[in-house]
């Protein structure tokens, strides 16, 4: 496992910047290649992945380095090959738990409030734009012990209710 | 010749000259790599990697239609690393390919279909993906469904190098497409509609409009002619499905046709085609059967004949006939009939003037379009090469795009003049000032072939009259100062091989010979001009004596009539023949009945409205033709006529090459010479011929077809410089010109009745005013305007483009009325008029203000 982040989503981001950047667009394998692993690391990262997906990227780049015109496609399927072989476990994760262990790929992770460490402060609520967490503030003896918790849906995971926890209840899961 | 190489292709050893490409060696060895963004006609682009092979040695895998071979090269074609390379790319294309080969016309003749089966891809392994793109069809003749796009790119190519270069790929990666500027219509961008890009797109992306759902490929029946409309005459193949015309196309893909080639054949099968003969009963035509109305006319005519004897009798053929029925024609009226009144649309056209350029330089001046192609400088004289002569176009823009130097003199600043090195944008009317011009700097500058020259008879006398020539003069009736002129000499002078294009039916007789001057005086008489003729087969008419002055093979009357009379074996005419102008003076007087073949006189001759008064006036006239034309209106008898596309026989093109043209379909009325000789055989003169090919084995006995005119000594002709043309004066201060249009052509009978003309901004009807003299006319675009000559008056709408400099207008060559405005006045010895340039005056608003 890479400990600098998510393998997929350092690839996916990379993709896109040579998509975006060094692609010139005249070769067809890279440049529908390139287009079509973007896609397939797009699934995975929204945990919509199929274990053929393994298969398709690992064809993918082997093939783009087969085929492709220039250095720098074929580069850019060998950075692929790379993080294939270096993190597969990671890949497999995603796809088959449809868990990311960086907790980095928004769509894999869940915002989980422990009940056992929220004080009922409402400060999480307050801040939440999507209005996504539930709870009332505590009213000492007057209120009972309901503590606060997510909604998955509306979450998007923007982090805003982490900063301000003070006893730290609310956790990536 | 380069080096032989030696190269082994999947163990077969095959010997190339060096420089080959791995792909053509292969195919050569009759190995097909498959490929997808090559193209033979254009350059390799490497770009969508089907092609790749096996080099030995060489790291990786190489595309073969970028590499070439070197000598003792091992090169597998299908390995199975090749094979798993170009699945994967097929199967890439393939899942972005969201087409239904069920509902696909290319099903059969696809290359992407072809090439999936071939490396048994039963389905993508990627997901499919479908661009959702909207299929283009708001234009006539090209259907663009970019969703099959497999971004080969080969359209991009073809447009660039021969097309009106306005596609090119737009977005990136996945998104990319084929577009032209800012994603507009075909139509609105400047496309030409060549259609070249239909013929080299590997899938269905591009479609003729006409041919969805009509039929297959494998279902076509394929049948090579050649076209019908310009002098080009480009090679053509028909696709027939159930006897109708499904596409037209060339005969390989990087085969250039024009708009009017590619796509301008539904006049052929038009409901509005005469396909029974009609007679006029109480003023009305009305349907007969063939037997009567051949019966009628020959009754009719022989009536004539009897009571005013054969000369009061006069023929006219349009110049788009074959050879064989050309000279059916005039056999029929100087050996059946008894007169040499025989004119034909060759004399609108540039004949008989062209003849004595011939003459003077030899046929061995005339260039072929293949050899325009290798040129290093070109010049171009009144010929709007990209739009009138298209074939010639492209060979012209060939030449540019390998180097040659370009001068073109032109009073319209036409497509081709913006690629010029030195564009002279003359005066209308002064092109012979700027070609005597030309010819001083030429001499002046020392910058000809002065042994060459010298041999030439009157080169001293050339010399005297050119020292005489005021360059003031020049430069006050042109409008082009010395400079430019001396600038564009030296630059024609010093080319090595030269060749001087100009349009036959837009220059003056006199420009001809001025033509020849500087062939002469550079010392260029072989492949070196290249008179561009308008119509199909104007050579050939003129060639089978389908003129009042020749016999067939261009033989004078007097010197050749004792010859004739001996095959024929009849009696000939001594009393010289009459030119169509001759004979409409006539007309109601000595001339009483006319026979016209495949013309309209009526909208093709110059003041036209007394044509018309003429051809009334006469006793009897009968018309065939393939559409009830302006002349068929006013005949008593109407023959159909059929078109080239339905005929048999050969035609001459302006390069002087003679081509086979074979019906494509089965013809819709009586073949014309059928018609001819039936219309004979009823005068007492029977021809007895069973086919086409008989006529054509005593054409060639008689003529020599070709029979080229060889030259061993040349002689200057003095030439005073004058403005051709009518000239403008305080009444008619301006000047029209009369040219052609990208999708009008000529008299404008064919363009109308098929679908080109919806592409024809307002079907023709228009002049093009300069926004200089459309700001002081107050003339805004598409508003009413009245154009009136010394002949009369049109009305019609205005469009305004820079095209022509202030004081000149332009109109189609397509509009119906053009006639009515221009001159028909004829010189004494040619008897053709110059009617493409008239003086005219312009008022804004209605005929009738």
């Amino acid at each position: 496992m890479s400990s600098e982040g998510c393998s997929v989503l350092i690839t996916l981001e990379f993709f896109k910047g040579f998509a975006k950047d060094k692609m010139c667009g005249k070769c067809l394998p890279c440049m529908l290649g390139t287009t079509r692993i973007i896609d397939v690391l797009e699934r995975i990262t929204k945990s919509e992945g199929e274990e053929r997906d393994m298969v398709v990227l690992e064809k993918t780049s082997s093939n783009i380095i087969d085929t492709a015109r220039c250095k720098l496609g074929k580069d850019a399927a060998n950075f692929l090959q790379d993080s294939l072989t270096s993190s597969r476990d990671e890949y497999e994760e995603h796809i088959k738990d449809g868990h990311c262990s960086h907790n980095s790929c928004e769509l894999l992770i869940n915002y989980w409030i422990d009940p056992e460490k929220c004080v009922m402060c409402d400060a999480c609520k307050k801040v939440c734009p999507e209005d996504a967490i539930v709870g009332e503030k505590l009213v000492p003896y007057l209120s009972d012990n309901n503590p606060y918790y997510v909604r998955d849906k509306k979450c998007t995971k923007c982090g805003q209710c982490l900063t301000v926890c003070e006893v730290g209840a609310i956790e990536i899961v | 010749m380069s080096e032989q190489v030696t190269v082994t292709i999947n163990g077969k050893e095959v010997k190339v000259s060096e420089g080959t490409l791995i792909i053509q060696a292969a195919k050569m060895a009759g190995i097909d790599i498959p490929h997808l963004c090559y193209c033979e006609c254009l350059p390799s682009t490497g770009s969508c990697r089907v092609c790749l092979v096996e080099v030995e040695g060489a790291k990786g895998l190489v595309a073969s239609c970028t590499r070439k071979v070197k000598n003792g090269m091992v090169i597998n074609t299908n390995t199975e690393k090749v094979r798993e390379a170009r699945r994967f790319v097929l199967e890439l294309i393939l899942s972005n390919h969201s087409g239904d080969c069920m509902s696909c016309d290319k099903n059969g003749a696809c290359e992407l279909q072809k090439y999936a089966y071939e490396l048994g891809i039963e389905k993508t392994s990627f997901s499919m993906k479908d661009p959702g793109y909207e299929i283009d069809k708001s234009n006539p003749f090209i259907e663009r469904n970019y969703n099959l796009c497999i971004l080969c790119g080969r359209c991009v190519g073809i447009c660039k190098t021969q097309g009106a270069d306005i596609i090119d790929f737009i977005k990136r990666g996945m998104i990319t497409k084929v577009a032209t500027p800012l994603d507009k219509p075909l139509q609105e961008s400047g496309c030409d509609f060549c259609g070249s890009c239909l013929a080299v797109c590997p899938v269905g992306a591009l479609l003729e409009v006409d041919r969805r759902f009509r039929g297959r490929e494998w279902e076509m029946e394929e049948t090579k002619t050649v076209c019908s409309y310009c002098g080009c005459g480009c090679d053509l193949v028909f696709g027939i499905v159930d006897g109708q015309i499904m596409r037209t196309t060339g005969e390989s893909p990087g085969d250039f046709l024009c708009a009017k080639g590619r796509f301008g054949w539904d006049f052929v099968e038009n409901p509005k085609r005469i396909i029974k003969p009609l007679i006029k009963k109480d003023g009305i035509l009305t349907e007969s059967t063939y037997e009567e109305a051949i019966k009628f006319a020959a009754e009719r005519l022989l009536d004539i004949k009897k009571a005013h004897g054969a000369n009061s009798i006069g023929g006219f053929i349009g110049a788009g006939n074959t050879n064989e029925v050309a000279y059916l024609f005039q056999k029929f009226l100087r050996a059946g009939i008894g007169t040499n009144n025989i004119d034909s649309s060759a004399r609108l056209l540039g004949f008989p003037a062209l003849i004595d350029l011939y003459e003077a330089l030899g046929d061995g001046a005339v260039v072929s379009m293949e050899d325009i192609e290798e040129v290093d400088t070109l010049l171009l004289v009144n010929a709007d090469v990209t739009v009138a002569y298209p074939r010639v176009g492209v060979a012209v823009k060939r030449a540019l795009s390998s180097g040659a130097k370009l001068v073109v003199v032109d009073a319209g600043r036409t497509k081709i003049s913006e690629k010029a090195d030195i564009y002279i944008q003359s005066k209308a009317g002064s092109d012979e000032f700027i070609l005597s011009g030309l010819l001083k700097e030429l001499l002046d500058g020392k910058v000809y072939d002065e042994e060459f020259a010298k041999k030439c008879g009157k080169f001293e006398d050339l010399k005297k009259s050119l020292g005489k020539l005021k360059m003031e003069m020049v430069e006050k009736e042109s409008g082009i100062s010395k400079d430019v002129l001396k600038r564009a000499a030296k630059l024609y002078g010093e080319g090595k091989k030269t060749v001087i294009v100009f349009g036959a039916e837009t220059v003056s007789p006199q420009t001809m010979e001025l033509i020849a001057n500087i062939s002469l005086l550079t010392g260029k008489t072989r492949a070196s001009v290249l008179p561009c003729l308008l119509s199909s087969n104007l050579r050939g008419t003129v060639y089978m004596g389908a003129l009042a002055e020749f016999y067939p093979g261009v033989r004078k009357i007097d010197e050749a009539r004792n010859d004739f009379e001996k095959t024929w074996g009849v009696k000939l005419p001594k009393k010289a023949g009459l030119s169509i102008k001759e004979m409409l003076d006539g007309m109601g007087s000595s001339i009483l009945g006319m026979y016209i073949v495949g013309a309209d006189p009526v909208t093709q001759f110059p003041n036209s409205s007394s044509v018309a008064k003429s051809l009334s006036s006469l006793d009897f006239l009968v018309a065939q033709d393939t559409f009830l034309t302006e002349t068929a209106k006013l005949a008593d008898v109407v023959l159909p006529g059929i078109t080239l596309a339905e005929s048999n026989g050969t035609i001459v093109n302006m390069e002087y090459r003679t081509k086979e043209v074979r019906a494509v379909i089965e013809p819709l009325a009586e073949t014309d010479w059928k018609t001819v000789t039936a219309l004979s055989k009823r005068m007492n003169y029977t021809m007895g011929y069973s086919s086409e090919k008989e006529i054509a084995k005593e054409i060639k006995s008689l003529v020599f077809v070709p029979k080229k005119i060889e030259r061993d000594t040349y002689s200057f002709i003095l030439v005073e410089p004058k403005v051709s043309g009518e000239e403008p004066d305080k009444k008619y201060p301006y000047t029209l010109i009369v040219g052609e249009t990208t999708f009008g052509f000529y008299d404008g009978i064919r363009t109308k009745n098929s679908k080109l003309s919806r592409l024809e901004p307002n079907a023709g009807d228009y002049v093009i005013f300069n926004s200089e003299d459309a700001t002081s006319l107050k003339i805004e675009d598409g508003c009413e305007v009245t154009v009136k000559s010394r002949r009369g008056k049109v009305t019609t709408s205005a469009k305004i483009l820079d095209f022509l400099p202030k004081g000149m207008f332009f109109m189609p060559s397509c509009h119906d009325k053009r006639g009515i405005l221009a001159s028909d006045s004829i010189d004494s010895k040619l008897k053709s008029p110059q009617h493409r340039l008239i003086a005219v005056s312009i008022s804004k608003g209605g005929a009738n203000k």
